[in-house]
């Protein structure tokens, strides 16, 4: 019979120079060898400090597992909330998950993943139960209102942003994208001034590529208080500005050079 | 007209790709440092001190490309090529092991969240992945190591032999050097 178990801990902070991310990803890889090794599936959750460990394989591996954590003084106040018999995995390889706040994808991940433990939870401690809250409090923070569930996105009289760039594996980076996430990152934009910008030679480019992104939740949309007119966009031309005018102008020709002759130099 | 010339750094550890990345893209013969390896680092040759190539954009514009070794020990070379950036692009090699070590030595050592020089990171033999999981696994510890250092950077996969690739890659270092505009709702007066 296999066996799941979660266990929370939290993370004794690095020294000797070392940084929080090089602590939890050798943490992590030392439990991804001896894991493969050992046929054990499941997930290393990492909120903050707090580390959320969930196991799945067989019972007596499991243990050697736990007995393994307990001792690493990588890691404190280490705790089973978890211990239960199971018919199947849920988990197929042993995985990573570096909790975002204001990550919808995260938030959803978390959902999923207390309805996987809620039924054998046991929080005994205050601490245990303030470190899982605080953990998935995450999946209960309100979406910002946007737009209604079943339709597309509302982009007109919306202020745009991006909060991190759209990873390789959900949208490849493309001419079209290149133009407008860089004016959307850590950026509050009006849609009605994006548009006013003329990106794109057709009209509902510009509405397809912000569906692209809304669509792998790399796209934050809020409604416009007031809705302002759109307006060409004027700005001072500075010396400096103009020169990475004339080389941004040098460089976009050269590349399209480039590509007419198929990337050949020649 | 005054001549214009930019750098491009390109920062990665031993078989990212930096040299063919040059290669692919330079329009004068790349000069390179190779070395024949000691060790088996699964190529012959391996880079030991910069690689140089140069696009000349028309007759007074340029763009330098600079291959520098990632590791720690050659950050004198690091040095003599960060100043007035345009840009920094960290090849990063997919690997099983899922080291990503030498990004944070780089990003301490260029600190481009300080200096706003656009960072873009190309991600190189992805195909080696398994699966997307895999992959997604990989870009979670990157994602990590750049959040430590307060930085928000595309993540692209690059095939450095590929001439579109390449050039995709400059594409979007272009973009992110677009000066800022004020987008947001806000009436202002501008020149």
């Amino acid at each position: 019979m296999a066996k799941r178990i979660a266990c929370l801990s939290t993370l004794v902070p690095p020294d000797g120079g070392k940084s929080y991310s090089e602590q939890v990803f050798e943490i992590f890889d030392a439990a991804r060898r001896y894991n493969k090794e050992h046929a054990i599936v499941g997930v290393f959750i990492v909120y903050q400090d707090t580390l959320l460990n969930i196991f799945e394989g067989a019972g007596n591996e499991l243990a050697q597992v736990i007995y393994r954590s307990n001792r690493d003084p990588r890691i404190q106040q280490f705790s089973v909330i978890v211990n239960q018999d199971i018919s199947e995995t849920k988990f197929t390889r042993w995985n990573l998950k570096l909790i975002h706040d204001n990550c919808e994808a995260h938030r959803d991940y978390l959902t999923k993943v207390h309805r996987l433990l809620e039924q054998k939870l046991k929080l005994g401690s205050p601490l245990d139960r303030l470190r899982y809250e605080k953990l998935m409090s995450l999946q209960r923070e309100e979406k910002p209102p946007v737009m209604n569930d079943s339709a597309a996105p509302v982009f007109t009289n919306s202020l745009l942003s991006m909060k991190s760039w759209p990873r390789p594996t959900a949208l490849r980076m493309d001419a079209g994208l290149m133009k407008i996430c860089p004016l959307l990152i850590h950026k509050t934009v009006a849609y009605d001034r994006l548009k006013g910008l003329n990106l794109f030679s057709q009209n509902d480019e510009l509405d397809r590529r912000l569906l692209q992104l809304h669509n792998v939740n790399a796209l934050q949309i809020t409604p416009q208080a007031q809705a302002t007119p759109a307006r060409p966009i004027q700005t001072a031309v500075r010396p400096a500005a103009k020169n990475q005018h004339s080389f941004s102008q040098a460089l976009r020709h050269f590349i399209a050079q480039r590509r007419a002759k198929g990337g050949s130099k020649s | 007209m005054t001549g214009i010339y930019q750098k491009l750094a390109i920062v990665g550890e031993v078989g990212a790709g930096k040299t063919q990345l040059i290669h692919t893209i330079s329009e004068i013969s790349p000069f390179m440092t190779e070395a024949k390896s000691s060790v088996d680092i699964g190529k012959e040759f391996t880079t030991v001190g910069i690689d140089y190539g140069r696009l000349a954009l028309t007759p007074d514009i340029a763009l330098g490309l600079y291959g520098l070794p990632g590791q720690k020990r050659f950050s004198l070379l690091w040095d003599m090529v960060n100043t007035e950036l345009w840009g920094l692009l960290l090849l990063v090699k997919y690997n099983d092991e899922l080291n990503v070590k030498s990004i944070a030595e780089i990003l301490e050592h260029f600190r481009p969240a300080e200096t706003g020089v656009p960072v873009v990171v190309g991600l190189s033999h992805a195909d080696l992945a398994e699966d997307d999981e895999q992959l997604n696994l990989f870009l979670d510890i990157l994602q990590f190591a750049l959040d430590e250092f307060s930085l928000t950077a595309p993540v692209v996969c690059v095939d450095t032999r590929d001439a579109e690739s390449s050039l995709g890659l400059l594409q979007l270092f272009d973009a992110l050097n677009q000066p800022d505009l004020d987008l947001s709702q806000e009436e202002h007066n501008v020149v």
